[in-house]
């Protein structure tokens, strides 16, 4: 981290102080929080906050400053919360895979479309990597180092050191979100996420949580089966989980 | 005279070319591929050399000066007299052996009914054949298997019904008889056509009979000319099946590159979108290739990706480019596989897409498929050629202008009505060169 | 000059095929791999434990302080594919849940383990007891270790080799390496093993690597000769085999090179070309270099078509996944431990784009080659990704033509035979073409009337 800092501060033409990184931990701090606080909205009213806007939302966070992209976060909460949206009988779902190619916005669409609340993600995790707060206090790269090595998100891009972990993260974002199903959506030829895969889904049978799965492509236009897909596993949560 | 021969074996069309000592043009054939790699490789040849005797034809009429003012006609009249002449001899071919193949137990107590109605519907063909060479007569393909074929299931029905003998009884003669038919090569009559047909011709154009001694002379003379294969070049899908050594092989690439050489010597990179596989090629200023990609695994992006929308349309192939050119805007097709590219262009119709606009998106897909290739082969370099049957598509030519103008800014584009010779074209200049340059003499025939 | 040798029974061939020539260094091979399949096989009734790791960052001899058998599932999957059996592996595997997309070695690991264990011998290969994850580059083999790990409960330890990103290795990096050999990896193998580590064995074992690496060196040079009595990519996947699994570092590997190197020297005082199945190869037409895994389910016919057309790979990158040896490196007894760090860094696999690029043209200068050829394995990230900016950039700086053909590892369904024979066919003729444009430039004007 010290070199990148180095190196960014040539770019830059002046070196990155500590108070500077500092200030700008507290930013992004504060960009998670309401990341966070959005992703809990939806979790708790997902009927009020549709995941194709949310994705939205979280993608202009890709090209904004942070300190605008946290207010546009927070308008966005506000502007829904005011407005009362209808209901729908779907089943709740989290949906894991596409943390790196992005799908076109008409999956996600196309998912809502056929029954499903999306209630957790993994869309841009870069905006939700660090868990909790990081220090504003003390050595800011020693408390970076330490919030990527310990407080980061799990995913397929990881080892995981102690194999009665494999699945767990998965797990409690399903239980914390009240998902009632997972639907595994990873791009063709990806290794991590479909490598995965198959361990996430002994965790998830283990624990009698319904799944589902198939592959995209950036490109991908054919809605009809994933819609199909994605309809039948909504019904057959539906109709078959323990009431 | 001594003449250079290139056969190109395509998946869904064999050619051949035949070039002269000076490499001027004599003739093209061209036919349809088959599992006999042989008899297409034949065939086609022999249509490239009928094809040059008719060029001689000209060539000599001209230079006489007996039909002056009338030669365009005149030939014109010949062609399709002589065409009708093969029609017929390969129509009494098949008569018979579908005669053949209907007797013996197979249909039963039903076979002298279908007999019967075998003679019957011959006769209709028969009768209907000049229709079929009229001038300005429409076809949807000038291969026997495909005039013969549609003729015979349209008179076959009408006949079946009217001799209350089993339609699918005479499809199932005609399916095991054209086969053996359409392989075999009638290749000591084309003499006696050509005499057969000018007859028709003189009877047709009676301006013409007035001076037939002086018609017929530059013809005889051209007739007695023999065309000699001194060396033929093998090329395409097919050519490892091809009963020719190493030494009269080459691969497409190489054929390819050095054909539209030949056609724009200041081309440098050359697309062939052909039936089932599509090639990127670049070459230097002599012809030689320098890199090369193929998509030679998916038939996507392809002309069977336009056949198959053809089919699901229910249209011809050649009407989907002029259907397209009428599209206000594009719709964007995803699908890089043709299955689905089917599946998601029901998805449009139904959505209240029109069918032109629709079009336009399928065109531009194959040409997206292109523009991959050519950029991982090196990009498109000044000049472009595109080749291949796809290349005779107007939908399909603006859509490549458009985009190589979109990534490449303006280059020259050439394309040429007669590229789909182009591999064959190929073929016949490396078979020129082997001779001429080389010095090399054919190996004997196996 | 032949050795004599403890020859191991053949196995008994499926399909009569035509006589395939052999020299005495790979019929010695191929007895050194069978035994270890043997020794697999028994190890547990002898009391052994099973170690497996990959073969970029084996640590061989490091394992072999531990009494450890070892195991290397990547040339286990080649082995089930060189014998047909993969096909039905992968089958089994995806049916089980794994992706049409994913790394076809990994699926046949695990489907062999789904029917029940038997290698690629015939003879029983058990579960590993310790999977050693020398994590060098490749992603996948990560994820591979971890699938077993969690099917089958075995233990799994990490062995982090930072990439080259800046490709160079750092302090840092040799010393992060080191640190994990001394706090994690000795210290589990000493617990499943029960054998405590001596640092000397260690020396010892290196110092007997270091005599097969000065060989195995000298043969892949041999190719710089014309014509070349070795082929450095189809021939070369026999000789590094010793090297690059369970025998660096034992007398036994020693020995094989040292008959090898004899061999090669004989071919080279000879000026014959290289053994192949079909035959020698007499009339050397092309030089290649290769990049790229080969195809193991059609090896033999892949061969093949080179042979036919006179084409003799001279250097592969594929033959240093294992150890760049031909760039300089050497174990080092002095400092075992920072050699092996440095062994692990220096793998093909964990070099970045612009080394792999130099190394490519570096063969294709000193080796003499007339073009690259690029086998690009569709399950395999690892290799695939960044090929064709690979092959741009080559043609590029050398000036010679490239060519580019896809396969896979293991999975038949992915060898199109007719297609790569196409391409094939048309890149030698275009080296053929060039050639005569440069013996003597054409005069004819192309033109067409």
């Amino acid at each position: 981290m010290q070199l990148l800092r180095d190196d960014l501060g040539k770019l830059a033409g002046k070196a990155i102080t500590d108070k500077a990184l500092r200030a700008s931990i507290a930013v992004y701090n504060e960009n998670r929080r309401a990341v966070r606080e959005l992703y809990a909205y939806r979790a708790a009213k997902p009927w009020q906050a549709p995941t194709s806007e949310v994705y939205l939302v979280l993608r202009a966070g890709m090209v904004l400053p942070p300190e605008a992209h946290t207010a546009l976060v927070r308008d966005y909460l506000m502007a829904t919360d005011g407005v009362e949206r209808p209901k729908r009988d779907n089943a709740r779902i989290v949906l894991t895979g596409s943390f790196c190619e992005q799908p076109p916005l008409g999956l996600i669409k196309s998912i809502e479309m056929a029954g499903c609340y999306i209630v957790d993600d993994d869309f841009m995790l870069v905006l939700r990597w660090l868990l909790d707060e990081v220090a504003t206090e003390g050595d800011p790269l020693e408390n970076l180092s330490k919030a990527f090595l310990h407080h980061s998100a799990t995913t397929a891009s990881k080892f995981e050191q102690r194999k009665e972990e494999k699945g767990q993260f998965l797990l409690q974002s399903a239980k914390k979100a009240g998902a009632e199903g997972v639907i595994f959506a990873a791009p063709s030829f990806c290794d991590p996420a479909l490598l995965e895969r198959p361990m996430l889904q002994a965790v998830l049978a283990r624990y009698k949580v319904p799944y589902t799965a198939f592959k995209y492509a950036e490109n991908t236009g054919q809605m009809a089966p994933i819609r199909e897909q994605a309809g039948t596993f909504a019904d057959s949560i539906k109709l078959w989980s323990a009431a | 005279m001594r003449c250079f021969i290139g056969i190109d074996l395509g998946s869904t069309t064999t050619k051949a070319l035949v070039i002269d000592e000076q490499r001027n043009v004599l003739g093209r054939g061209i036919t349809n591929s088959r599992s006999n790699y042989d008899a297409a490789a034949s065939i086609a040849k022999q249509e490239a050399l009928l094809n040059a005797r008719f060029h001689l034809f000209r060539e000599a009429l001209a230079r006489s000066g007996a039909l002056n003012g009338r030669l365009g006609e005149f030939i014109a009249q010949l062609e399709r007299d002589f065409r009708l002449e093969q029609f017929l001899e390969q129509m009494a071919d098949l008569e018979s052996t579908c005669r053949r193949n209907a007797e013996g137990p197979r249909f039963g107590d039903a076979a002298t009914g279908v007999l019967a109605a075998l003679e019957e519907v011959f006769k209709r063909l028969r009768a209907e054949a000049p229709e079929l060479f009229a001038p300005g007569a429409k076809r949807k393909s000038d291969f026997f298997r495909d005039i013969a074929g549609s003729r015979y299931l349209a008179i076959g029905e009408a006949v079946a019904k009217e001799a209350a003998v089993r339609y699918d009884m005479l499809l199932n003669v005609f399916d095991r008889s054209i086969i053996e038919v359409e392989n075999r090569i009638y290749g000591e009559s084309i003499q006696p056509h050509l005499l057969a047909a000018l007859k028709r011709t003189f009877r047709a154009q009676p301006d013409s009979a007035s001076r037939e001694e002086a018609v017929r002379a530059p013809i005889q003379g051209v007739l007695d000319t023999p065309l000699e294969e001194t060396y033929v070049v093998g090329t395409g899908y097919g050519r490892a099946r091809l009963p020719f050594s190493k030494e009269h092989i080459r691969s497409e690439i190489l054929c390819h590159g050095l054909g539209a050489h030949v056609m724009y010597p200041k081309t440098a990179t050359v697309l062939d979108i052909g039936g089932q596989d599509t090639k990127a090629i670049q070459i230097d200023a002599h012809g030689i290739v320098e890199s090369f990609q193929m998509n030679d695994r998916c038939a996507a992006g392809c002309g069977r990706y336009l056949g198959y929308i053809a089919d699901e349309m229910n249209m011809g192939l050649h009407e989907l480019g002029p259907l397209a050119m009428k599209a206000t805007k594009t719709i964007k097709i995803n699908s890089t596989c043709t299955v689905f590219a089917g599946a998601e262009l029901r998805d449009r119709l139904s959505l209240g897409d029109r069918r032109e606009d629709i079009m336009a998106g399928l065109h531009r897909a194959i040409v997206l498929r292109a523009m991959s290739i050519l950029a991982r082969s090196g990009g498109v370099r000044n000049e472009f050629t595109f080749t291949g049957g796809v290349a005779k598509n107007e939908a399909a030519v603006k859509a490549l202008k458009d985009l190589v103008k979109e990534n490449y800014g303006e280059l020259t584009l050439n394309i040429n009505p007669d590229s789909i010779y182009t591999g064959a074209l190929g073929g016949a200049t490396f078979a020129w060169r082997a001779v001429i340059e080389e010095g090399m003499t054919a190996e004997a025939k196996k | 000059m032949s050795t004599p040798v403890q020859m191991m029974p053949s196995q008994p061939s499926k399909k009569p095929v035509a006589p395939v020539q052999k020299e005495d260094a790979m019929l010695l091979q191929k007895e050194m791999i069978n035994r270890n399949y043997h020794e697999l096989a028994i190890a547990h009734d002898q009391g052994k434990k099973i170690c497996a790791t990959f073969v970029p960052g084996n640590l061989n001899e490091l394992v072999m302080c531990f009494d450890l058998a070892r195991s290397l599932p990547e040339t286990n999957a080649l082995q089930s594919g060189l014998r047909k059996k993969s096909g039905k592996f992968i089958m089994d595997a995806e049916r089980d849940g794994h992706s049409e997309d994913v790394c076809t070695y990994v699926k046949t690991d695990l489907g062999m383990m789904l029917n029940g264990d038997i290698g690629p011998t015939g003879e029983p290969l058990p579960k590993p007891d310790l999977l050693l994850l020398s994590y060098t580059g490749c992603f996948t083999f990560m994820k591979w270790f971890e699938l077993i790990r969690q099917k089958y409960g075995s233990e799994a330890v990490m062995l982090h080799v930072p990439y080259q990103g800046d490709g160079r290795v750092s302090k840092n990096m040799r010393d992060y390496v080191v640190k994990q050999l001394k706090e994690t990896v000795i210290p589990a193998l000493e617990r499943v093993s029960g054998v405590k580590f001596d640092i000397d064995r260690l020396r010892e074992y290196m110092k007997e690597s270091v005599k097969a690496e000065e060989d195995l060196v000298h043969v892949l040079h041999s190719a710089k000769h014309r014509p070349s009595p070795i082929d450095g990519y189809f021939g070369a996947v026999y000789y590094i085999g010793p090297i690059f699994t369970a025998f660096r570092g034992t007398p036994e590997a020693t020995q094989y090179y040292r008959v090898l190197r004899d061999e090669i020297d004989q071919r080279v005082r000879e000026g014959k070309g290289p053994i192949t199945p079909e035959g020698e190869l007499t009339d050397e037409k092309y030089r290649l270099v290769v990049e790229g895994p080969p195809n193991w389910t059609s090896f033999r016919d892949f061969w093949k078509m080179f042979y036919d057309e006179g084409a003799v790979v001279v250097a592969s990158t594929y033959a240093k996944v294992g150890g760049t040896y031909d760039f300089g490196f050497r174990h080092d007894p002095e400092h075992p431990l920072e050699s092996l760090a440095e062994y692990c860094l220096g793998c093909y696999t964990n070099l970045n784009f612009p080394q792999r690029i130099d190394m490519i043209c570096k063969y294709i200068n000193e080796y003499q080659a007339d073009g690259l050829l690029i086998n690009s394995i569709k399950s395999c990230n690892s290799f695939s990704a960044g090929q064709l900016l690979i092959l741009r950039e080559v043609e590029k700086r050398t000036g010679k033509p490239a060519a580019f053909i896809e396969s896979d590892l293991v999975d038949p369904r992915y060898f199109s035979a007719a297609n790569i024979k196409n391409r094939l066919e048309s890149y030698f003729q275009m080296i053929k073409a060039k050639r005569a444009a440069q013996a003597a430039p054409s005069a004819t004007p192309a033109t067409m009337h």
